[in-house]
């Protein structure tokens, strides 16, 4: 023992000079030892005792401080190299690797919605407050600019439009809103719309309609609106001014300017958000109308029987009839779909009407209401068709291509599928891919952050690590083992590229993973799967560096139990795949229950191995956490400046050159373009509708 | 017999290039080799063959890996690298032509004088 203790000490003062290089002076000294061992051992064999073994050895490698100067000399260049390298990991790799992780994984570029929020904070009148009100749920922040704007006389886009934001924002019937929308009436006189607003905001104030159960005469169940009147005098005033509204030459919302004004100021779409938040701003616009405009049509029969019971049958009778002008009024300035179905369920309300005629003792006229009210019907139902009770009728061809849109349209045409199936002929085979394009790269993005934010959180829990034993080894940093590129880079390729490349393969052979068109409502198996995907690649990557540290552990010389092949690792791996083959091969239903399982069951396993060998592995463990700190830098980097850029451009192609979302040109505008095909085709129809009912 | 250190000086890089090229070594191992082989005319240092290999390793003439032996000892094991045989062969030549110069002139054999590389 004394003789190894010798050769030790002399191997430790022959590296003294490397001693600013720990990992290769551990390295040097280690191949030195070795030497000196063997030459000792020649000597014992030839019957030298181990002390004078050790001495002759020690004589035989030559003076101490000559060879000390020469290996420091011949390492020279290697250690100034290692050196930069660690500088240049320390103060530029690492940082710009968290840095970048944060910015991409907490700032996600949703480009439509930054420009939102400028255009709001820069005041611009004809803005996008709406957008602002919808990103943050809140209408409160947004009352304030509001309030700081004001009607302008020449512009009755802006105005329209100034109107609607109080409409929307639940300040309709406060009489801020009824002192705006008289002024915008003042300013456009010849608009019914600021009438009919005015009487819906006094509607509000005059009837409560309540929705309740009642039977139909086959005695099947149905949901009835009722009026219930509050105030007869706002009544009275209500319908004066939906009166005054009849007699103007038009009636406008002002919508498809809105909307252009508004999606002019919008940049192109960069990713998929972008799209759909221009549909969201599209469809705010359309909606503060619909609400009064429903309330004025169930309000007239409940007011017409008040009028005939008071005696005033022919003005009872006008405003009956104002029903069609109310429908040729929308129609005329409608220009979405929404406002269609909207248009038709007003035509829809026959019955209610008739019952009011029969009340005022007119019954050829409540015959006449219903039939009017089914031709004005007819085109709608042309496109989705119904049964005499009004049931919706599916064809084959329907179902069948509906079945084929939740396979393989994509979670925007798949979302839309009711229309969709019914136009089926207004998509191609082409326009489908597409659409399932679009999801791949959403996909691929949502992974792109995962792996982001799951590399960076191990990256940092390796630096708390890496404290911790700083702090228990009295303030020495765990030893720093370098790998070479080749190294890193099969930790980068198995750990971190190949388990992400095969969960995206796998989701692309299976269409996301079996989970039909609507990836977004069914975010309970796509976070499972992320998950796994995260653990999966932090167990592989610690696994990989942990035997490359340990074996480079032995190879220098420091002391540590390594097996290369741990029962506990085979046991991780094996539920892993257990984890990843319930992913995949089980049922929907069966596959929660299995994951959280087998997933809680790994947890504990994990826990019980590190707890269990930590005192085993106490040596290693910081150099484990203190190395792999670099690949993890380098594979965030790797990732954010190549991959990246690359799904950015793909995205941004692939967004911009989508056949099925919102167009906006000179002659259509609409949320897809079969809606606006569609939108196209049911106006034309109603051109003949209303020629046939004689309006 | 004692070499001057001059003379050997320049051809320890060769000969450890020669001897790795045969065959993956390490240090003790080439030490024993090249006693076995010049039957103890070379008498070095063990120690000053570590800074030569650590050099021409840095150098790329030679690349290295840690193995266990068979009887359980670690060892670093030396490979020669291509650009390690490159030189190695210039080297060679080099010597074989200084060698016939210099016996030609100490041995006076003129007509083997060789030509110049």
């Amino acid at each position: 023992m004394a003789d190894k203790n010798k050769l030790e000490n002399f191997a430790e003062l022959l590296t003294g000079s490397l001693k600013d290089d720990a990992e290769l002076r551990l390295d040097v000294k280690e191949e030195i030892k070795s030497h000196l061992e063997e030459t000792a051992e020649a000597f014992s064999a030839g019957g030298k005792s181990s002390e004078e073994a050790a001495e002759l050895a020690i004589k035989a490698f030559g003076p101490a401080d000559a060879i000390s100067e020469d290996l420091l000399n011949a390492n020279r260049r290697k250690m100034k190299t290692r050196h930069r390298v660690k500088l240049f990991f320390r103060y530029a790799i690492i940082p710009a690797s968290v840095i970048i992780a944060l910015l991409f994984s907490c700032f996600p570029r949703f480009s439509v919605l930054d420009i939102t929020h400028n255009y709001f904070s820069s005041g611009d009148p004809c803005s996008l407050n709406i957008v602002h009100h919808l990103v943050n749920s809140s209408y409160i922040n947004t009352i304030k600019p509001l309030k700081k704007l004001s009607l302008k006389i020449s512009d009755k886009i802006f105005n329209g439009y100034y109107i609607s934001e109080f409409i929307t924002f639940n300040l309709f019937s406060g009489e801020d809103a009824i002192k705006e929308i008289k002024l915008a009436e003042k300013y456009e006189p010849e608009n019914a719309r600021y009438n009919y607003l005015l009487c819906g905001a006094l509607l509000e104030k005059a009837v409560a309609i309540k929705c309740v159960d009642a039977t139909d005469k086959k005695g099947g169940k149905i949901h009835e609106d009722i009026c219930e009147l509050k105030d007869m005098q706002f009544l009275d005033q209500a319908f004066e001014e939906f009166l005054k509204g009849l007699k103007k030459p038009y009636y406008k919302t002002y919508t498809m300017e809105t909307i252009k004004r508004r999606l002019a100021g919008l940049p192109p779409s960069i990713h998929i958000e972008d799209n759909l938040t221009k549909i969201v701003i599209c469809a705010g616009i359309l909606l503060p109308d619909f609400s009064h405009l429903c309330k004025i049509a169930k309000a007239i029969p409940f007011y017409a029987e008040k009028l005939a019971e008071e005696g005033q049958k022919d003005k009872a009778l006008q405003l009956l009839e104002a029903r069609y002008k109310i429908i040729k009024d929308m129609e005329a300035d409608s220009i979405t779909l929404v406002e269609i179905l909207f248009i038709n369920s007003i035509a829809g309300m026959g019955e209610k009407y008739a019952e009011a005629y029969r009340k005022i003792g007119k019954p050829e006229l409540a015959e006449k209401t219903i039939a009017l009210g089914r031709i004005l019907q007819d085109p709608v139902n042309k496109v989705f068709p119904r049964d005499a009770e009004g049931k919706r009728i599916y064809a084959k061809k329907e179902k069948a291509f509906e079945q084929t849109l939740r396979q393989k349209a994509g979670t925007m045409n798949g979302n839309t599928f009711s229309i969709s199936a019914s136009e089926g002929n207004l998509l191609s085979e082409d326009d489908l891919k597409k659409g399932c394009e679009l999801d791949y790269i959403f996909l691929e993005r949502i992974t792109f952050h995962i792996l982001l934010v799951t590399l960076t959180f191990f990256m940092l829990s390796s630096a708390i690590t890496v404290l911790y034993f700083y702090i228990r080894q009295k303030k020495t940093l765990p030893l720093l083992l370098m790998p070479n590129w080749l190294e890193i880079l099969k930790i980068i390729l198995f750990g971190i590229l190949l388990p992400t490349a095969l969960y995206l393969a796998y989701t692309r052979f299976t269409y996301l993973s079996h989970r039909d068109f609507n990836l977004i409502f069914n975010q309970f198996r796509g976070v499972g799967e992320m998950i796994l995907l995260a653990i999966s690649i932090v167990f592989i990557t610690v696994s990989l560096a942990r035997k490359l540290v340990t074996r480079r552990c032995i190879e220098i010389g420091i002391k540590t139990k390594f097996k290369p092949s741990m029962k506990s690792e085979k046991i991780m791996y094996s539920m892993l795949a257990a984890l990843w083959l319930s992913c995949i091969f089980l049922p929907k239903a069966w596959m929660p229950a299995t994951v959280i399982i087998i997933g809680i069951s790994a947890l504990f396993f994990l826990v019980y191995a590190l707890f269990s060998q930590w005192r085993e592995y106490a040596v290693v463990s910081g150099a484990i956490a203190r190395s792999i700190i670099p690949v993890y830098s380098l594979s965030i980097i790797l990732l954010c400046l190549l991959v990246q850029p690359f799904l950015e451009m793909r995205e941004r192609y692939l967004v911009q050159n989508d056949p099925f979302v919102i167009r906006t040109t000179d002659d259509k505008i609409g949320f897809t373009n079969i809606e606006v095909e569609l939108v196209k085709r049911i106006k034309k129809d109603y051109e003949e509708a209303f020629r046939k009912a004689g309006l | 017999m004692d070499y001057d250190p001059n003379l050997t000086r320049s051809m320890v890089e060769p000969i450890i290039l020669q001897l790795i090229s045969e065959k993956y070594c390490y240090g003790y191992e080439i030490i024993k080799v090249v006693n076995e082989r010049t039957k103890g005319a070379f008498e070095w240092k063990e120690g000053t063959l570590y800074p030569c290999l650590h050099r021409l390793e840095n150098e790329g003439l030679l690349n290295s890996k840690w193995d266990i032996a068979e009887n359980g000892r670690k060892r670093k094991y030396y490979g020669i690298t291509s650009k390690g045989k490159a030189l190695l062969k210039v080297k060679t030549n080099e010597w074989a032509s200084f060698a016939t110069a210099v016996n030609a002139l100490l041995f006076g054999n003129a007509g083997a004088l060789p030509e110049r590389a």
